[in-house]
């Protein structure tokens, strides 16, 4: 199979090449117009942190890749991985090692050489508890082990077979061993990399080098000239001789320094923003592409927690919880939501109705098989009925003890798109006769309630997942996990299918085939259907806009949306 | 104020009715017969075109008549009259928007006209609050002063050091999640009077030091005159004039503070409407600029507060006894 991938990669490298190829005489063009070949971008929030080991954010992350190099990435488009650092690698037949031939002749950004030992040392970092990387990872409490063959070879041992574990390796950047380890045996790891740092001090494999950083304006990123790639022609990469992210906080500024050409790229557009960058569109200046349903999901769920708060209460009255509880009320509820009306009138059209656990943008993974809930009032009464509840007058819903239905829905205050999605679903719920109130909280607050205090009763929020394979949803899918949120951090499965969902998922992980695979995550998604333990609403489409003359790009789903291939960018 | 009280007659839909149908519509274009036969205005229907830049048109084919008092939605005038009758309207299927739709599809002008009630009844009830309290510690500490005057102008002091929106958020969040809508209502009234109260009390408290000194209340205490008595004979009715003024430059401030915390989404939740709810609704740059009618609750805010500042003009021309306007009244009388 690994095999199989490999051409694929190969395939799409050519025509990757292909098209640099044509790029590298227009860019030649651009060159004598410009005398700096720049692209500019905005980004929400600056950097954290230059040590992309140490970032957990998106904004610290998308600029961290474009610092530096790792073994093995994901090609967003394709969503495969493919070869970095590693020229190739090799999975061995019971899935627990993973042997690396490592590129040769390539130079940190300082000019030094690249070799296992940078490796052995980043790995290293990682592991170290002291260190806390966020990109860490270990199978169930045990580290890999990290074995250096020769300069340029390098065996990963790891504890059971692990499927797809080479997909670990695009969220672990190579650090150079010859800057970074006085520090490091120094205990001061931490504070190696700050925002105070020295440019010239943070080396790393990527395409650019950091050139200048203004706290709260702007980090301008230069060519990295040691960079390894190069094009067909034996060009080296990257076309771009500079890169400049903006700090712009506010998503207006964003979108009107875009319009007013100040930056080259809009990514991703808010579905609202579409009609204002249309006209713009029509005069040729940019262009909008709609990439469909990407993987951030819309979702509500009911708190189905049985404890109690510390003060002795239940974190749901237990009425409630009953009704929450029963199944056939979820499915009613699915069934009552007119996820058209959502698409359309909270999502100006540019999102797509969602009713199981994957985007259709997960193409990969998906079982579009499973139980949909298309808008359909009488479905959903009858479910009603037969889970016992019954409506009065025409317009309340009482329970079998005559007790009336309502529930308070709480969402992130601030954000006009749930608060609208919000406003939709308490209208469409009156029709069968179930009265919510809503309640916005602060988001901060809003995260303690559904994390830590546990005492509400439903809540609309989102999920995005970090990568397109079925691993990187354990955490929201095994009933262990943290964000498990309709009933998190179990000790043992409350129920017979969340039980059968950390089975199915156990199994996926160690199983090498990825039709077996497929298989056993089709199950998982067909249970989160069946059960709607979330209530899926919709996924927004992922809309980035670029000026015309940004070449060679290959908007994907999977963040960073625009820069992944930032080697390949030019300007015309 | 009567515009908020009539608010369910005078608004031709209910506020919370979604025509997920038409969700931004522009305001409706209503149109004058030429010919002789019906004097009548009357709207197109609209259909939305182009799904992309948002364009609605109007559909040629037949007129819909504006009328008045019509049948609509049940409300109950009052809050306890039964009644159905709107004062304009037109036939189903078209729709008179008159100030648009806002994202849900929502009459833009019923959702100010029912939101005025709101803002106009939170800053009303707050100023009841708030006015009473600023007199009774203003006049008590002015003239008894002392350490009871220095505790309270401390007090005071502290109220109008915080940053007071920064605790409004930090009460509202420590609330209860699943109020209902009254309950809330009543939590922005109490958070509101409690930061407002403490500017009024100190001007009250300025102007009893003042009045203290004056003459006529110096020789009501030689007369051996309560101390409640200067207060309620001498100090108040001197007072008056001074806090109606108060209350009326206060007003548009309270009821900005709604605003904000509804803006923010603290405020009264969804469905019912507040001027800063709806204001929230389009605050990004590219539904500004597209869907401009939305921002009809700011021009509703802009009226209001200028009503308020001209009233208390208004009142304090009327109370001061040195003013033209008076002397030239009482000449007449």
């Amino acid at each position: 199979m690994l095999e199989a991938r490999r051409n694929v990669f190969i395939y799409c490298g050519l025509a990757a090449l292909a098209l640099a190829n044509v790029s590298c005489r227009k860019s030649e063009e651009g060159r004598r117009t410009s005398p700096i070949n720049r692209l500019v971008i905005s980004k929400s929030a600056g950097p954290r942190t230059f040590n992309r080991l140490l970032s957990a954010d998106e904004q610290t992350n998308s600029i961290g890749d474009c610092l530096m190099g790792r073994l093995i990435h994901i090609n967003r488009q394709t969503q495969q991985p493919e070869a970095e650092l590693a020229s190739s690698w090799q999975v061995s037949s019971d899935g627990k090692t993973l042997t690396c031939e490592l590129r040769r002749g390539v130079k940190f950004s300082d000019g030094a050489p690249f070799t296992s030992d940078d490796v052995v040392f980043t790995f290293q970092v990682l592991n170290d508890p002291a260190v806390a990387s966020p990109a860490s990872f270990d199978f169930d409490g045990q580290p890999m082990k990290v074995e250096q063959l020769d300069s340029h070879k390098i065996r990963f041992v790891f504890p059971a077979p692990y499927a797809a574990a080479e997909r670990l390796f695009d969220g672990v950047p190579i650090l150079p061993k010859h800057i970074l380890e006085p520090a490091y045996r120094e205990g001061k790891f931490a504070q190696a990399w700050t925002l105070s740092t020295p440019p010239e001090q943070i080396v790393g494999l990527g395409p650019f080098k950091l050139k200048e950083q203004v706290a709260g304006q702007r980090v301008s990123l230069a060519r990295n000239e040691h960079y390894w790639k190069t094009d067909s022609a034996g060009r080296r990469l990257p076309y771009l001789d500079e890169l400049v992210f903006n700090i712009d906080p506010d998503r207006g500024t964003q979108l009107l320094k875009f319009q007013q050409g100040e930056t080259d790229l809009l990514s991703p557009v808010n579905a609202d923003d579409v009609a204002a960058l249309t006209p713009m569109e029509h005069q040729g200046k940019i262009k909008i592409t709609d990439l469909g349903a990407g993987l951030i999901r819309e979702i509500f769920w009911f708190n189905l927690n049985g404890g109690k708060q510390k003060n002795g209460k239940p974190f749901v009255d237990p009425v409630k919880l009953d009704w929450f509880k029963d199944p056939r009320f979820r499915q009613a509820v699915s069934y009552a939501i007119d996820r058209d009306a959502i698409a359309k009138l909270v999502f100006a059209g540019k999102a797509s109705p969602q009713y199981g656990f994957l985007s259709s943008g997960d193409k990969l993974w998906l079982n579009p098989d499973v139980k949909k809930y298309p808008y359909d009032l009488e479905r959903a009464k009858s479910l009603l009925a037969e889970a016992g509840f019954r409506s009065q007058n025409g317009n309340e819903l009482l329970d079998s003890q005559g007790r009336p239905v309502n529930f308070t829905l709480m969402t992130n205050a601030g954000n006009a798109i749930r608060q609208k999605m919000s406003a939709l679903i308490q209208a469409d719920l009156a029709r069968l006769g179930i009265k919510v109130n809503l309640a916005t909280l602060e988001s901060r607050a809003l995260l303690s309630v559904i994390n830590e205090s546990l005492n509400y009763e439903a809540c609309l929020l989102a999920i995005v997942s970090g990568d397109a394979d079925p691993t990187s949803h354990v955490n929201i899918l095994s009933s262990g996990g943290v964000t498990h949120w309709w009933r998190p951090r179990q000790t043992r499965p409350g129920a017979d299918w969340e039980a059968r969902i950390d089975d199915l998922m156990k199994r996926q992980m160690r199983a090498l085939d990825p039709a077996e695979r497929k298989k056993l995550f089709d199950e998982v998604q067909a249970i989160m259907a069946d059960e709607q333990p979330f209530i899926f609403l919709a996924s927004r489409h992922l809309i980035v806009a670029a000026k015309t003359d940004v070449g060679n790009l290959k908007p994907a789903l999977l963040p960073d949306f625009v820069l992944w291939n930032c080697e390949e960018l030019y300007r015309k | 104020m009567l515009c908020a009280a009539l608010a369910d007659f005078l608004s031709p839909y209910d506020p919370a009715e979604q025509h997920r149908e038409l969700y931004f519509a522009p305001p409706a274009r209503i149109r004058f017969p030429n010919s002789e036969s019906s004097w009548r205005p009357f709207v197109y229907a609209l259909r939305l075109e182009d799904l992309e830049r948002m364009r609605y048109v109007e559909d040629g084919a037949q007129r819909y008549p504006l009328r008045f008092f019509v049948r609509g939605a049940p409300y109950r005038l009052f809050g306890f009259i039964p009644c159905h009758t709107h004062l304009f309207g037109v036939d189903a299927p078209a729709r008179i928007f008159v100030l648009g739709s806002d994202g849900l599809g929502r009459d833009v002008f019923s959702r100010i006209v029912h939101g005025a009630r709101l803002s106009l009844s939170i800053a009303g009830v707050a100023l009841l609050i708030s006015i009473p309290l600023a007199m009774l510690v203003g006049s008590l500490s002015g003239f008894y002063g002392g350490w009871f005057d220095f505790t309270c102008m401390r007090v005071m002091e502290l109220f109008l050091a915080l940053p007071a929106l920064y605790l409004i958020i930090a009460l509202r969040s420590a609330l209860p999640l699943g109020l209902a809508p009254e309950k809330i209502f009543l939590a922005m009234v109490m958070v509101i009077a409690l930061f407002g109260w403490a500017s009024l009390a100190r001007i009250v408290r300025g102007v009893t030091l003042s009045l203290r000194e004056s003459e006529f209340v110096m020789a009501a205490v030689a007369l051996g005159a309560s101390d409640a008595r200067v207060i309620f004979r001498h100090f108040l009715p001197n007072l008056s004039g001074l806090i109606l003024t108060q209350a009326a430059l206060a007003a548009p401030g309270y009821i900005l503070a709604e605003v904000t915390l509804s803006y923010l989404g603290l405020g009264t939740p969804e469905p019912l409407p507040s001027w800063g709810g709806m204001l929230a609704s389009v605050g990004s740059v590219g539904r500004l600029g597209t869907f401009w009618w939305n921002l009809a609750p700011g021009a509703a805010i802009f009226l209001t507060s200028l009503t308020f500042y001209l009233l208390a003009e208004g009142l304090r021309e009327w109370s001061d006894p040195r003013s033209q306007i008076i002397d030239t009244a009482r000449q007449l009388w």
